[in-house]
């Protein structure tokens, strides 16, 4: 069997290169309204007070809006606070963005998946959420001792319980679906990796904590060291899943995020697909993605009713109507460092400059920047070094299996 | 079988979600106005309007059959609405 050539690591940013698919990914913070109080929650939610609902009109505005861009693929994410508890429910929510795209035939709907603690999952509803389309993520942080500690009710109960059980709903159903993780310390990076190899999860996005909602006030967020420590830790939890990975091929386990940044090591045309993911909240404000929600800076509208016009202007478009997708997508790539802040620690705006907000913003903090530069870094080295190990953390499906 | 074929007259709000059923050249088909539909049948109590939420489940099934299928997920997600709260309602009056 041939093996494909692995490139050298690209050391040039791809804003320039040709661009064939755009992808996008919109997240909706539905609601605040939670039936948790998690300690680091980047939307501040909670079981408190009154809390509204995102209005369904303005949830269908933004789709199309962004639909008329005709993007290859929208895939949505629908998040709280939690999911399951809004009014009206994920499933007509789904209904709404399924009936909206089906207007847009050039236009994909990828995953369309809720983000849910997993608290209210029952075999009812699960039943009620594959019936509109829905697929169920559970967010959890590796084992017992590490999820309790912040994933409490308002009255500091832990909920791994629960969220494992539901999780486990979903795999009895054949759906070992990805979770998502928070990592709030540097050392919970290993015991969670080893949590979810043992067992038997397939896919985790581990998260680093961002300075976002509850968040802010956790740490010191201008100790550089922080994201660096986490860096470290990160790449020696890859070497651990690969050697997992080689032991098990039938049984792989992906961390995405790191999958990712390997993927567009080893795929020189990974450049080619561009990705961009963007926030809507629950009051209906589109924002910069991921690390923006709740900085003023980084929030690209402010009460408008969506619109594919307002949508142009705000991403710097708006010259460009009526041409083709092709000649869009290249504008893409081309605004978008103009229109957000540059960074100076990442090499390539496809993967931190939608982190950064608009470019008069002066008041960045740059964490996760410092934390994906250092992993690169480390990635990179590997894969010059040990190719073939390196690439067991990939998905295969994606760029193909180096061994 | 569809309403009009059991000889049942099709409700007039039936009536209007059909008239918004859009069925383009190119391959398009979806129902206008859906997020207004929606908030309309949430506001209609199922028990008194368990026909608007049948006719709808059924007009879906048609749309299901002639392999017009964003427009019949479309319909089935609005007869939800009622069905499931019916559904709801009969197993707590069910005898125990």
């Amino acid at each position: 069997m041939s093996q494909p050539k692995i490139p050298p690591p690209s050391t040039e940013s791809t804003g320039t290169s040709a661009v064939q698919s755009l992808s996008l990914l919109l997240v909706f913070y539905l609601s605040t309204k939670c039936n948790l109080e998690c300690s680091y929650c980047n939307v501040d939610a909670g079981p408190r007070g009154y809390r509204p609902v995102l209005d369904p009109h303005i949830f269908e505005k933004w789709l199309e809006a962004f639909a008329s861009l005709e993007p290859s693929e929208i895939s949505l994410q629908l998040h709280g606070g939690e999911p399951l508890m809004v009014d009206p429910p994920v499933e007509l929510f789904a209904a709404i963005a399924m009936n909206m795209l089906a207007r847009y035939p050039g236009t994909k709907l990828g995953k369309l998946a809720i983000q849910s603690n997993g608290l209210t999952l029952d075999e009812s509803r699960l039943d009620s959420l594959a019936t509109a389309g829905v697929r169920v993520n559970i967010s959890i942080d590796g084992p017992a001792e590490i999820h309790d500690h912040h994933r409490v009710t308002a009255t500091g109960r832990g909920s791994h319980r629960d969220a494992l059980r539901a999780h486990h709903r979903l795999r009895a159903r054949g759906k070992n679906t990805a979770v998502i993780t928070v990592v709030t310390d540097p050392q919970d990076v290993i015991p969670a990796v080893k949590f979810f190899l043992d067992e038997g999860f397939c896919e985790a996005r581990m998260n680093p904590l961002r300075p976002e909602g509850r968040a802010v006030s956790l740490r010191n967020w201008d100790d550089t060291t922080f994201m660096r420590e986490m860096a470290g830790q990160y790449f020696r939890a890859a070497q651990l899943i690969a050697a997992h990975n080689r032991r098990f091929p039938q049984a792989p386990f992906v961390e995405l995020n790191m999958a990712s940044l390997m993927e567009s090591m080893i795929d020189p045309n990974g450049a080619a697909r561009v990705n961009w993911t963007f926030v809507v909240d629950d009051h209906g404000n589109l924002w910069a993605h991921p690390g923006g929600y709740g900085i003023d800076a980084m929030r690209l509208s402010r009460d408008e009713v969506p619109n594919a016009d307002i949508l142009r202007r705000t991403l710097g478009l708006d010259s460009f109507a009526g041409l083709s997708t092709g000649v869009l997508m290249r504008a893409f790539q081309k605004f978008r460092p103009g229109l957000f802040t540059p960074c100076a620690e990442c090499r390539s705006p496809d993967v931190c400059v939608p982190v950064y907000g608009p470019k008069s913003s002066t008041e960045m903090t740059r964490p996760m920047c410092i934390w994906r530069r250092e992993l690169t870094n480390h990635l990179e080295g590997w894969l010059r070094e040990a190719p073939e190990t390196a690439s067991q953390i990939t998905r295969c499906d994606r760029v193909g299996c180096l061994t | 079988m569809s309403p009009g074929e059991r000889g049942e007259a099709i409700d007039p709000t039936v009536r209007a979600i059909l008239d918004d059923v859009i069925i383009q050249d190119e391959g398009c088909s979806f129902v206008d106005h859906y997020v207004t539909w929606i908030m309309t049948l949430r506001k209609l109590p199922p028990p008194e309007n368990s026909q608007v939420f049948l006719q709808l489940a059924a007009l879906a099934h048609q749309f299901f059959d002639a392999d017009c299928k964003p427009v019949a997920a479309s319909l089935a997600a609005l007869a939800r609405i009622g069905l499931d709260r019916l559904v709801k309602s009969e197993a707590r009056q069910a005898p125990r």
